[in-house]
């Protein structure tokens, strides 16, 4: 089963390529005890494990049909590219099947249904039902059993929730390698007790929460995911940092033969730090790293951000959307918002008139650089 | 000086006052420029006039917020439950042209035993009786003239007199079964009922005539009803040239008091005031049942199209006669077809922000342009055919306008395409007003702020009422009720702007739905130690921002497009559809942040032990078990 040119890669080298600025960060968290995995394909480098069963995708094949088929791990790159292409799931769909996996009929029958008359749905839904049923155990095989499956497609996983915790790197490196796990979510275990809370007023709120793991952030590796969600972990502006460092720590470890590639945008393109109150520093932090540069969704809700945070979103330069509420930024931040290179292309800003007070809502409403609506909107609040 | 200006209105209206005099207090009025009272149905009212709200109105005083109400006068001693309001001329719609009062109580305990009797056919179809009635009804019905109740009809142009429009239930079937016992059998085929609708009209020897016209048949397609006579009860007696002539029929030159005409309403016909004497009367109609009634769509254009030119008359006085002369062709199409009418007919140019359009109430052009979509088109259709509110002002107010006249429509595309603009109703995002709620992290609020009712909750300088799941189930109950509203609305209102809900138009073919709102789900809003009370969940949900919901339950709107003008077709009234329009302001939610100021309430405290607490209690439990 093994790939030829399969490659291991010991974690010193990896750590020995660590920009030197964020190298500090990392000694205050734990080191990870995964491996993250290097292979070849063709003259490149790629992270993961390249061949696969059922459970975790298939590895590289070489057709035998006489029109020239592309490699299954170039096709599931491409659908980890465009995964509403329709037509080239069909095609996976016939690789599947020729290799007895059901999620080829699941294809099949998730695109005929939608196109099915709404009478005849049932009947397809049930037989999707049934083979979902028969098959979803040894269609997760493949994953830890640290993570939970939180959506798929068409039987796989796509995002995957993982449990925070000094370990919890392995298996987030080992769901990652799901052929389209494009999703992650970091939870934690249940609400800190409150005996656990900070309760010292004059305490900064950019502290991390004291169970949780933040510099162990720096060893993800993000590269194959669109979407991160840290939702409600308290990562501190520690996490944020150790988060930023993950991409210097990732693209020197992947890159051998690219270092360039360490400047240019991640595939990132949701991020949901909501109540992960990194503040202004960490979030700067994050703008700065390169991983983050296509970020296109952005929920910071309840961050400790002020306008000096709103200045460092403009490296943000492709924002869509924005949540920003239960943030103070005052009307300075309206005004670090209203010249961030976004601001004519975000179709949704969402802000409390708390967070702007008076000044910075009239500063929004009458605001010709954002699209109409949204000045309409806040001409009515 | 308002209070002055009030009564003043009544007092020069009943004392038909010198032209000087009129004249003076008009300029008067034109020097206020007071905002309105207050709003009844959607429409900005002000309790004297000034001058923007100018045309005087009579409602239900209990439909006046409380807060005003004493402010605004009751003229008429006889109805005294009828408050005089001024509005807008500009605001109206073709749904409150008319003032129709509900005078129903008036004739409560009347004794409407009436009778139809002497019935003479002095021409073809056209019919007069003595009407015969106990004296109270009698003094009811000629107590009408003595409210005071007339407001100048929008068509006072081509017609004399004072008129004012009610509803009596009562009288329509105390007259209905006096019409029936009274008529002849064969013109009553399929007579339904009285229209409970009158209009009653008074006419001073020095009036001018009601000009010879056509009376518009009451139409409603969904009963298969039409009218096919018209009613009319003379209240009181006179004599004169023509005080009523029916065109081919026959001219009455003297009419009792209480006396009753009922007439084919095929019949044009003219009314000349009493030579020596008031004359007032009523009018309805007869309505029929007629399953085989047949709808023009043509008929229907021009009947919008006069609507419509009414509705505008308010800018451009110049348009009500033709509006007059649509109502009449309208009219007259019912009983011989339509036929053409002025080779010449008026269009009105609108601006509204960056949109130019052409409108006749029945078509609207645009010009197409890259910032103007289909939906866009039809929104504007709407919002000037309704004449929706947007912010405070009317849409037709807000259009900058000019009257057309044109012997055709050919003209319009290349008149509209040098005046292409931007857009002025965009798209917008409903689910920017609704955020989703936040996770949960805390449980119930406590009921106070004690250690052993509160834990460390409120007290931690991390509490989140955002994360609070009381709250956030008041968030959810708070946004359910606010999306009830708006998730249906086309047509929003963020303040003075107006957007759109792009999936609410649906382009099928040469139409374009617009959806609808559906029946609303209702949807309903929501013990310990003695430390301070804390507020309760709801309390910190707040409004983030204010939108105005329009609804329409409309008929598809038609259209057809060339290379550079999109040509809308609306016709309100098909009869078969159900026309509806509602505007309604809906309060978007949010939560507010705990503040351990404000919302502790330190001189609160909840009782220990509290007996009735505890009852209630027990019986929840019971409730429970059974």
């Amino acid at each position: 089963m093994g790939f030829p040119g399969h490659l291991w890669w010991g974690r010193r080298q990896i750590l020995g390529r660590i920009v030197p600025p964020y190298g500090s960060l990392l000694t205050s968290g734990t080191l990870p005890r995964y491996r993250p995995r290097l292979h070849r394909e063709g003259s490149n480098w790629a992270v993961g494990v390249p061949e696969r069963g059922p459970a975790g995708g298939l590895g590289v094949s070489h057709g035998t049909a006489s029109v020239p088929r592309v490699k299954l791990a170039t096709l599931e790159q491409r659908l980890r590219d465009h995964p509403g292409d329709a037509a080239m799931w069909l095609s996976y769909s016939d690789r599947l099947r020729e290799r007895g996996d059901a999620r080829g009929r699941l294809i099949r029958l998730e695109q005929s249904r939608a196109r099915t008359r709404p009478a005849d749905r049932g009947a397809v839904g049930r037989e999707i039902e049934e083979l979902v049923r028969e098959h979803r155990r040894s269609w997760d095989a493949g994953l830890p059993p640290e993570a939970t499956v939180l959506e798929r497609r068409y039987g796989f996983a796509t995002k995957i929730a993982v449990e925070w915790s000094e370990s919890a790197p392995a298996p987030v490196d080992r769901a990652l390698r799901g052929p389209f796990v494009t999703a992650l979510r970091i939870t934690s275990r249940n609400d800190v007790p409150s005996d656990e809370w900070d309760t010292d007023p004059d305490s900064d709120e950019t502290e991390p929460a004291p169970n949780f793991e933040s510099g162990t952030l720096a060893t993800l590796d993000l590269s194959r995911l669109d979407e991160l969600d840290l939702s409600y972990q308290r990562i501190g502006t520690l996490g944020a940092q150790a988060l930023a460092a993950s991409a210097y720590f990732h693209s020197e470890a992947t890159d051998v033969t690219a270092p360039a590639t360490s400047t240019t945008a991640g595939r990132l393109k949701t991020l949901d730090l909501r109540y992960c109150r990194v503040g202004d520093v960490g979030l700067a932090a994050l703008a700065a790293s390169p991983q983050f540069g296509g970020v296109r969704c952005l929920h910071l809700q309840r961050n400790a951000l002020s306008a000096a945070g709103v200045r460092s979103l403009h490296r943000f330069a492709g924002l869509t959307e924005l949540d920003l509420r239960y943030n103070g930024i005052g009307e300075e931040g309206v005004r670090a918002l209203l010249e961030a290179p976004f601001a004519g292309s975000l179709g949704r800003m969402l802000l409390n008139p708390d967070d702007v007070g008076s000044d910075g809502a009239k500063l929004l409403a009458s605001a010709p650089h954002i699209p109409a609506a949204l000045r309409m909107y806040w001409r009515s609040v | 000086m308002s209070i002055e200006l009030r009564d003043r209105f009544f007092a020069l209206s009943t004392d038909r006052a010198p032209e000087e005099e009129v004249a003076r207090y008009r300029a008067q009025v034109d020097e206020v420029d007071t905002g309105p009272a207050t709003t009844i149905d959607g429409l900005a009212v002000s309790w004297h006039p000034t001058v923007r709200f100018k045309s005087v109105r009579f409602v239900d005083a209990d439909l006046i917020d409380a807060d005003v109400r004493e402010l605004f006068a009751r003229p008429s001693d006889t109805a005294p439950y009828l408050a005089a309001v001024f509005v807008d001329p500009r605001e109206l719609s073709f749904r409150t042209f008319e003032n129709i009062l509900p005078l129903d109580h008036l004739f409560a305990d009347a004794g409407l035993e009436l009778r139809l009797t002497e019935r003479q056919e002095f021409a073809e179809g056209a019919y007069s009786f003595a009407m015969r009635l106990p004296d109270s009804a009698r003094a009811r019905l000629a107590d009408l003239d003595s409210l005071d109740l007339y407001v100048p009809p929008l068509n006072a142009a081509s017609r004399g007199g004072d008129r004012f429009i009610f509803h009596s239930a009562l009288l329509a079937e105390a007259l209905t079964a006096a019409v029936a016992a009274s008529m002849p059998r064969e013109r009553l085929d399929g007579f339904s009922h009285v229209n409970p609708v009158f209009r009653c009209n008074r006419f001073e020897p020095d009036d001018a005539n009601f000009h010879r016209h056509l009376d518009t048949p009451y139409y409603d397609a969904a009963r298969h009803h039409v009218s096919r006579y018209t009613i009319l009860l003379y209240l009181t007696g006179g004599s004169g040239e023509s005080v009523l002539d029916l065109t081919g029929g026959a001219s009455l030159t003297e009419i009792e008091p209480f006396t009753c005409v009922v007439f084919d309403q095929r019949y044009e016909h003219e009314g000349a005031p009493y030579r020596d004497g008031r004359k007032v009367f009523l009018r309805t109609e007869l309505v029929f049942t007629d399953p085989d009634v047949e709808h023009d769509p043509e008929i229907g254009a021009l009947f919008g199209k006069a609507c419509y030119l009414t509705g505008e008359s308010a800018f451009a006085p110049e348009l009500s006669r033709y509006a007059d002369a649509y109502y009449n062709r309208v009219a007259e199409a019912h009983w011989r077809g339509l036929v053409p009418g002025s080779s010449r007919e008026p269009f009105v140019h609108k601006r509204f922000r960056d949109v130019h359009f052409v409108a006749n109430g029945y078509d609207f052009w645009f010009a197409k342009s890259d910032g103007l979509s289909l939906a866009e088109c039809a929104a504007i259709t709407l919002l000037d055919h309704f004449n929706c509110k947007v912010g405070d002002t009317a849409f037709r107010a807000q259009c900058r306008s000019e009257v057309i006249e044109a012997d055709d429509s050919a003209w319009i595309p290349a008149f509209l395409q040098g005046r292409s603009g931007g857009s002025a109703v965009p798209p917008f995002d409903k689910s920017v007003l609704f955020p989703g709620p936040e996770e949960p992290n805390t449980a119930d609020m406590p009921a106070c702020a004690c250690y052993f009712c509160d834990g460390d909750n409120v007290a931690n300088p991390d509490f989140d009422t955002a994360r609070n799941e009381e709250v956030i189930e008041e968030y959810t109950r708070a946004q359910d009720a606010a999306k009830a509203e708006v998730d249906q609305a086309p047509i929003l209102m963020l303040g003075q702007d107006v957007v759109l809900d792009p999936e609410m138009f649906v382009v099928e073919g040469n139409r374009i739905h617009v959806l609808g709102k559906e029946s609303l789900t209702p949807v309903n809003f929501a013990s310990c130690q003695a430390g301070p009370g804390i507020r309760p969940a709801k309390e910190f949900i707040t409004a983030a921002a204010t939108v105005g919901a329009a609804h329409f339950l409309v008929p598809p709107i038609l259209f057809t497009e060339s290379d550079d003008c999109y040509h809308l077709k609306f016709d309100f009234f098909r009869n078969t559809w159900t026309v509806r329009h509602e505007q309604s302001t809906v309060s978007v939610p949010m939560i507010r942040s705990f503040d351990l100021d404000s919302d502790i309430d330190l001189d609160h405290k909840e009782d220990w032990y509290n007996e009735e607490d505890d009852e209630e209690d027990f019986e929840d439990e019971d409730e429970k078990v059974s």
